[in-house]
């Protein structure tokens, strides 16, 4: 186990060093640079040559390359082109707000999903079950951005209980889960289609395997028998797929940072593309590839330890 | 097969639903009223009326029509980033698996490293490279789709990997290539199709979310995507611009979200998810 | 089970009010909330090219040595602003300015003088700043005390006023800020106007604080939130609920003025300076027959640009300068109304009596690109002549435009002055894909444009106009620049918007806004406040 876990993690480096060239490479061979994002309309000949020799874009690309490396080994991300300022602490002071939004769906998305997908398990086949299921099935189909935009007129316009814009900061912990409430839900919502019909399925057979069975007839209570044995059997895939999830949640933080106009990794990478940000975009893309990398092992080495049945070899 | 597909409620549900959508795409110049492309501005953003039976856009195109097409473009992208995504994932999934070794290991790693981005921001990547327009959405969505579907393959391929009547064919002196095709490819179809319906589904949200970025097919083409991209403007006064494309939508990825799941009912009870 | 459901929904019910609760806790203050159009800001040096979010944070930290007066912008009715009063010599050639004694610099940066003046435009033309070519008349700048500054220039400018304004280069900003933040003041802007800079949130908001050493009197507002709003939905959005106070870059249709309207907000339609133009790539064929060009005209229904916007924030632009600018003549310019039947003629006598397909035409995802450019094609393929839409990446569509890689170009870029008009989309000079280029997509002055075998331009009427004091005359060496150019069908100008600005009735700007679009949102000055509510 140990083995394993640790050449997952010498693979990181090798991995992230493939990803950021490619996108070194390919985001250089695609037209409108980033000394048009600067001038907009205002672009002549002139300028952008000059605005293009003062970024450096005018030499080969071998020689941009090896002083990116040469950059990023000695720990520096690089400058933004678009608006000059360090790109690590930009990133930094994004994460939280980034972070914290995914783990406000996954709460969401337990919260809502567990209970539904019970409901349909146990209640098989009644209304409830159906009810249920076409509930669920909104998370599946809607669009994130269309639900958000949905919610936003129903509760921040027409109720006006929750704000539409921003996402407040970090010394503030109350304006802070009060900005979080909406885009969460949002995504929490689309998050929990997926966690109720994982929970379902494995609850519908365990429901119906032996102990279970066992464990009726001799007479304990509905309530203890799910508690006990069922759930935490059921809980297992749902803890599985976090790291499915996580992908679809990060897929869906973009949308919803910049339907939400909430500061966040997935806004300043789509907006580094927009923009032909190279250094942005680089640098972004290397720690967001991490970060995932390294919250897929978490959930691989918690899942070994709750199932006992999967052995990696 | 089919008795016990039309037994289940869901896949029927499902089934109709897709029939349906397919025969308006496919039929869409016939069905539809009017050209979805001509404009009279004289008479934008009308309400729906006998003329225009779901009323006008903004430039005074009738929507009906524009729903109708919108089906082809986006059913269209849906089908095709799904097959090519699928066909392409399969292969390269099942072919490496079985080869094994340096090359399984090495197919291993790279479905790692495509995997650790979100669809959608791979998606929003090989736009951003190589540009925007129809079929380059529907090959950012396929070359998105690959990993995903090169890591399904590999379950059922190493079932099949070493079983007795390759071990034989090997003995036999068949190549690599023929055994894949003759017998691994064959048996990992039924269990891809299923998900593959769900695929599809995936593709249709996907191309709607990549509209309203930005990064989508380009105007004046219609889609459901930038039907209600255009639409969102007027939400709060012109609703039904928005609501239109976006229960078109929710119709189109529910019944194929249906049909995967009443086909998976049937064939393989196993995968849950 | 049952039990289970109901005591985790009053759970998420208690949780969710409980938030509720403490977000209601927020205060209120004088803190004006502006909802801005792009993802982020560059940066607030006036040296760089500022765009449509940056330009109304710079109006509030920076002045000029005048400014534009609040109601028409016009160069006769500039207002004094760091200069009390101003002279110039009866050639033109020396301007002088008596500035005004003991303004402040924000965070403590010492008094305005002269020397600050002068650098602020210097270190423009200096380190060939964006801003560089509005100075290349000015040969010297001399100090002839600190509060006494004059400038001489090379050849009369009648527009000189405009570059000494709180507009692009007419910033004035601290010297020894400069010297002593260098790259810094980028994102450490020191100015002398009615807000000091506070910080700046990448991609989420720049905030300004109330200078209270202001010359003109404390301000009344607290301070100044910029926050960022990429998408135009959320922007409307907030308006209409309340959680910003003002916007720009707003949805121009009269549909949503009116619902703003009809909402409660205030929307300032100002000026009519959104031009557009639409250029005919001259060296695609068949756009540089003259008879095509006209057809394509006559094809055009301007009637259909003003329904599309709203005949209360558009209007027809007949000519190359929009109506209301300095110069613009209507008299004597063929309009070119819609005619099918003449465009299906003139279409014929060229040779194509079914029409003929363009290729693909390049355009930005912006609205304000694209939307034009659809209702042209719905247009032209009344009289059979088709295009393809390639809609790309805003930055990616400027560079490949001037490229010379599109057959039309829809551009819909303000400019200021009739000088920069013609200057930037008419001179040869400017033709993509020259040294010199600038925005001239159609390449005309390079030319012959009607088929008589001479190359056709109006570069000498440009040139000559540029330095002509006397205004008679000028109006007469733009009005034949005009004449001509609308004969030669380089370009068929489509029509002009108004600026629309949004912003709640409790906002109490303090003066009447600005009638000129190119000068982006509103003014926020000290007497702007907000009103209960």
């Amino acid at each position: 186990m140990l083995t394993y876990t640790v050449r997952r993690i010498a693979m990181v480096p090798i991995v992230l060093a493939i990803v950021v060239t490619i996108v070194f490479f390919a985001m250089r061979m695609v037209p409108g640079g980033p000394a048009y994002a600067l001038l907009g309309s205002y672009a002549s000949a002139e300028a952008v040559r000059q605005l293009e020799m003062e970024l450096g874009l005018d030499r080969p690309i071998w020689e941009q390359y090896l002083t990116f490396l040469g950059d990023l080994v000695r720990g520096d991300l690089g400058t933004s082109i678009y608006n000059g300022r360090p790109v690590g602490p930009e990133l930094m002071r994004a994460f939280p707000f980034t972070g914290a939004l995914c783990l406000a769906t996954i709460i969401w998305g337990v919260a809502l999903g567990v209970p539904l997908g019970a409901l349909t398990a146990i209640r098989r086949n009644s209304l409830w079950d159906y009810v249920g299921r076409v509930v669920s099935l909104v998370g599946l189909t809607v669009p994130p951005f269309y639900l958000a935009i949905l919610l936003i007129v129903a509760f921040s316009l027409k109720l006006r209980i929750f704000p539409m814009i921003g996402g407040g900061e970090l010394a503030n912990p109350a304006e802070f889960l009060y900005h979080l409430f909406l885009p969460s839900l949002t995504l929490g919502i689309v998050m929990s289609a997926f966690v109720s019909r994982t929970v379902r399925a494995a609850l519908l057979e365990v429901l119906s395997t032996d102990y279970v069975r066992t464990a009726r007839s001799k007479g304990l209570r509905e309530g203890t028998v799910l508690a006990k044995h069922a759930m935490r059997t059921a809980l297992i895939p749902t803890v599985a797929f976090l790291g499915v999830y996580m992908t679809l949640l990060l897929g869906g933080a973009v949308v919803i940072e910049v339907v939400f106009s909430r500061t966040g990794w997935g806004r300043i990478l789509v907006n580094a593309m927009k923009q032909r940000d190279y250094p942005v975009l680089q640098a972004g893309l290397m720690l967001f590839s991490a970060v995932v990398v390294a919250v897929n092992l978490i959930v691989d080495v918690i899942y070994t330890y709750i199932d006992p049945r999967i052995k990696y070899s | 097969m089919w008795r016990a597909l039309v037994k289940n409620r869901t896949s029927v549900v499902g089934l109709v639903l897709t029939l349906i959508l397919i025969l308006i795409a496919v039929f869409a110049p016939f069905i539809a009223p009017r050209d979805p492309l001509k404009q009279s501005i004289r008479n934008k953003n009308e309400p729906p009326s006998a003329s225009y039976l779901l009323g006008t856009d903004r430039f005074g195109r009738d929507v009906l029509s524009r729903i109708i097409h919108a089906s082809r473009v986006s059913i269209g992208i849906g089908f095709g980033a799904a097959f090519l995504g699928a066909a392409v994932g399969t292969i390269v999934g099942a072919f490496g698996t079985y080869l094994g070794g340096r090359t399984e290991a090495v197919m291993i790693r790279a479905i790692d490293v495509m995997m650790s981005f979100p669809t959608l921001l791979l998606c929003l990547l090989v736009l951003t490279v190589l540009g925007s327009g129809l079929t380059r959405v529907m090959l950012a969505i396929a070359i998105a789709f690959i990993p995903r579907f090169a890591r399904l393959s590999r379950g059922p391929t190493l079932a099949l990997r070493n079983i007795e009547y390759v071990e034989a064919a090997r003995a036999v002196g068949a190549s690599h290539l023929r055994i894949a095709v003759r017998h691994i490819l064959p048996n990992i179809v039924g269990p891809i199709s299923v998900m593959l319906v769900m695929w599809i589904a995936s593709a249709i949200r996907i191309e709607a979310t990549l509209s309203f970025l930005g990064f989508g097919v380009s105007p004046p083409t219609p889609t459901w995507g930038n039907m209600i991209q255009e639409g969102f403007r007027a939400i709060t006064y012109t609703p039904r611009l928005a609501l239109i494309p976006g229960f078109a939508l929710f119709l189109a990825v529910l019944g194929f979200n249906l049909l995967g799941d009443g086909l998976r009912d049937v064939f393989d009870p196993k995968l849950r998810i | 089970m049952r039990k289970l459901l109901i005591c985790l929904a009053t759970a998420i019910l208690v949780v969710s009010l409980g938030i509720w609760c403490l977000g209601q806790e927020l205060a209120e203050n004088q803190v004006l909330k502006v909802a801005s159009p792009d993802d982020d800001i560059t940066g607030l040096d006036p040296f760089d090219f500022l765009g449509t979010s940056a330009e109304p944070m710079s109006r509030a930290i920076y002045e000029g040595l005048v400014r534009f007066n609040y109601g028409y912008v016009a160069v006769d009715k500039m207002e004094p602003a760091l200069a009390e009063s101003w002279e110039v010599s009866n050639d033109g050639l020396v301007w002088t300015f008596y500035l005004r004694e003991g303004v402040q610099f924000h965070h403590g940066y010492g008094e305005f003088t002269a020397e600050d003046a002068k650098f602020s435009i210097d270190r423009l033309v200096e380190g060939n700043s964006r801003h560089a070519g509005d100075y290349a008349t000015v040969a010297e700048i001399v100090v002839i005390d600190p509060y006494t500054l004059e400038f001489l220039l090379s050849e009369p400018n009648p527009f000189f006023l405009f570059t000494v304004g709180n507009f692009h280069g007419g910033s004035v900003v601290s010297k020894k800020a400069v010297e002593e933040l260098g790259e810094g003041f980028r994102s450490m802007p020191v100015g002398t106007g009615p807000f000091e800079f506070k910080e700046w949130l990448s991609k989420e908001k720049v905030v300004l604080e109330g200078f209270d050493d202001y010359w003109r009197g404390e301000p009344i507002l607290e301070g100044i939130e910029f926050i960022f709003m990429p998408d135009v939905n959320t922007r409307t959005l907030a308006l209409e609920s309340g959680q910003v106070d003002t916007a720009t870059d707003v949805p121009d249709e009269e549909e949503w003025v009116q619902n703003m309207r009809d909402k409660g907000v205030i929307v300032d339609a100002l000026g009519y300076d959104i031009p557009l133009l639409c250029h005919f790539n001259m060296t695609v064929e068949p756009l540089n027959d003259i008879r095509v060009r006209q057809a394509l005209c006559y094809a055009i229904s301007r009637e259909d640009f003003v329904l599309f916007h709203g005949p209360s924030i558009c209007k027809p632009q007949v000519s190359v300068l929009p109506p209301g600018m300095y110069a613009s003549i209507t008299e004597g310019i063929p309009p070119y109304e819609y005619d099918l039947e003449k465009a299906r003629q003139l279409l014929s006598d060229a040779g194509y009596p079914n029409g003929f397909d363009l290729g693909t035409a390049l355009s930005s995802v912006r609205d304000l690109y694209l939307d034009p450019l659809e209702i042209i094609q719905a247009q032209w393929a009344e009289i059979g002549v088709t295009f393809e839409i390639n809609a790309v990446a805003h930055t990616e569509y400027h560079a490949l435009i001037r490229q010379d890689l599109s057959p039309i170009v829809v551009y819909p870029g303000p400019r200021p002055t009739p000088d920069m008009i013609f200057t930037q989309y008419i001179h040869s000079d400017a033709i993509v894909g020259k040294e010199t280029a600038i925005t001239n997509f159609s390449h005309y002055g390079d030319v012959d444009c009607d088929g008589d075998g001479t190359i056709d331009s109006v570069d000498e009427y440009i040139e000559l106009a540029r330095s002509e004091v006397n205004t008679e005359r000028q109006k007469a060496l733009y009005a034949i620049a005009q004449l001509q150019t609308s004969l030669d069908v380089p370009v068929y100008p489509l029509r002009v918007l108004a600026a629309v600005q949004a912003r709640q009735t409790w906002v109490d700007l303090g003066h009447v806004p600005y009638e000129g679009s190119y000068i982006n949102g509103y003014a926020y000055t000290e007497l702007t406040k907000i009103l209960k509510h």
